[in-house]
């Protein structure tokens, strides 16, 4: 397969469209590691996310339990 | 625009005798019956001389007043108008030998200087032939005279005078496309590269870009810290790979890095990246590093994972911080 680029030569400013060709195998793996990192990606938001929820659910939890919040003050939150 | 009325002229006088007495010229239209008319005549020392008289009827236009200089001293000129009783200053001025006092309405008073450019001697006396140029003081010092440089070696020499970074190279990508190449770099001369980068992945999936030097396009060969932010969230990943711009599906993604081999020959760069838009705004901070050292940086490739990731309107400027 032909993937298309840019080439830029930065002592004469020329600029042209060239072309480079890939194996189809070298494209699919191109494909499936992208569409592997978006997963990745999106996987670890959500983990990141959650563990957020989870420190913060905890971390009200024992400032409660100290006495150094009332529990009243996250109902109005 | 001057205008007399039948009670007004306009006269002219010197603040001191002349060897010589200065020449004038006045044109002027009459709104009585459209006539055109003209005067001319010298200076009579510092004595009042009549430029032009009061219009028998209606108003009278002055529509052009050339006085010449054609002592060879200059000579301080005043103009004035007379109403029969007060007289008031129009204009005062300086006039240098052989230079003009020339009154239009579009222009007002104007000195013209045939003999003189940029008010010094011995300077060229036309602009003729001298598009775009610079001037310098001559190597005398005593005038002006047209730099023979061209427009780029002054633009050269004015940015090595200021010591500030070249631009190297401007593209914006036409149509989609999976890589930029920068080719002719000299990283030991340059010592560091500034890199935009402002793209557009116009595909169904979301791409990063790497960025290879010297056309190793391993992404094993490199390591790229990242940090992301995103609203309260954020996540730390460091990676196997040459990671240097992000954009979403059908979205955008800007990135700012510096580029460079470090004293022991590693390829670094550092970027800062903004992703997304609007309340999906995210920051994206790199440092990456390549695994084994290099002479030079000779190439750069920005190069997408998935093909035609760099849409068309993609913007890229590298600059280089250091003229060798």
């Amino acid at each position: 397969m032909k993937i298309k680029g840019l080439r830029v030569d930065v002592r004469t400013g020329k600029v042209e469209e060239v072309f480079e060709e890939i194996s189809d195998e070298e494209y699919k793996r191109r494909l499936e590691e992208a569409k592997k990192a978006e997963e990745e990606r999106k996987m670890r938001e959500l983990i990141e996310a959650k563990k957020k929820e989870i420190l913060e659910r905890l971390a009200k939890e024992e400032l409660i339990k100290e006495g150094k919040i009332k529990r009243e003050f996250f109902k109005n939150v | 625009m001057i205008v007399l009325d039948t009670s007004h002229t306009l006269k002219i006088v010197l603040e001191e005798t002349a060897s010589t007495q200065l020449d004038f010229y006045v044109s002027y239209i009459d709104t009585a019956n459209d006539e055109v008319g003209s005067n001319e005549g010298t200076t009579n020392d510092t004595t009042d001389v009549t430029l032009v008289n009061s219009p028998s009827s209606g108003k009278r236009l002055i529509r052009f007043i050339n006085i010449y200089n054609a002592d060879d001293t200059s000579h301080n000129v005043v103009i004035k108008i007379d109403d029969g009783t007060n007289q008031r200053v129009l204009k005062r001025v300086t006039l240098t030998s052989k230079d003009s006092l020339v009154y239009t309405p579009s222009k007002g008073w104007v000195i013209e200087s045939l003999r003189k450019f940029i008010q010094l001697d011995d300077t060229p006396n036309s602009y003729s032939g001298l598009a775009g140029k610079l001037f310098k003081v001559n190597s005398a010092e005593t005038a002006l005279e047209a730099s023979t440089n061209t427009d780029s070696e002054i633009a050269e020499a004015v940015n090595v005078a200021a010591n500030v970074i070249e631009k190297v190279a401007e593209v914006e990508v036409s149509s989609d496309c999976t890589y930029v190449d920068f080719t002719g770099l000299d990283g030991n001369s340059a010592w560091f590269y500034i890199l935009l980068a402002t793209t557009r992945n116009p595909t169904s999936s979301e791409a990063w870009c790497d960025i290879f030097v010297n056309g190793d396009t391993d992404n094993t060969h490199y390591y790229a810290q990242k940090l992301h932010v995103c609203g309260t969230n954020d996540d730390k990943e460091r990676h196997n790979d040459a990671r240097l711009i992000h954009a979403y599906a059908n979205n955008r993604g800007f990135s700012k890095a510096v580029i460079f081999k470090d004293p022991d020959g590693y390829f670094k760069w550092r970027a800062e990246l903004i992703l997304s838009t609007g309340s999906g705004v995210r920051l994206y901070s790199i440092a990456g590093s390549k695994t084994a050292t290099i002479d030079n940086i000779t190439s750069l490739r920005i190069q997408a994972r998935i093909s035609n990731a760099i849409g068309a309107g993609s913007k890229f400027i590298l600059f280089k911080a250091r003229r060798g």
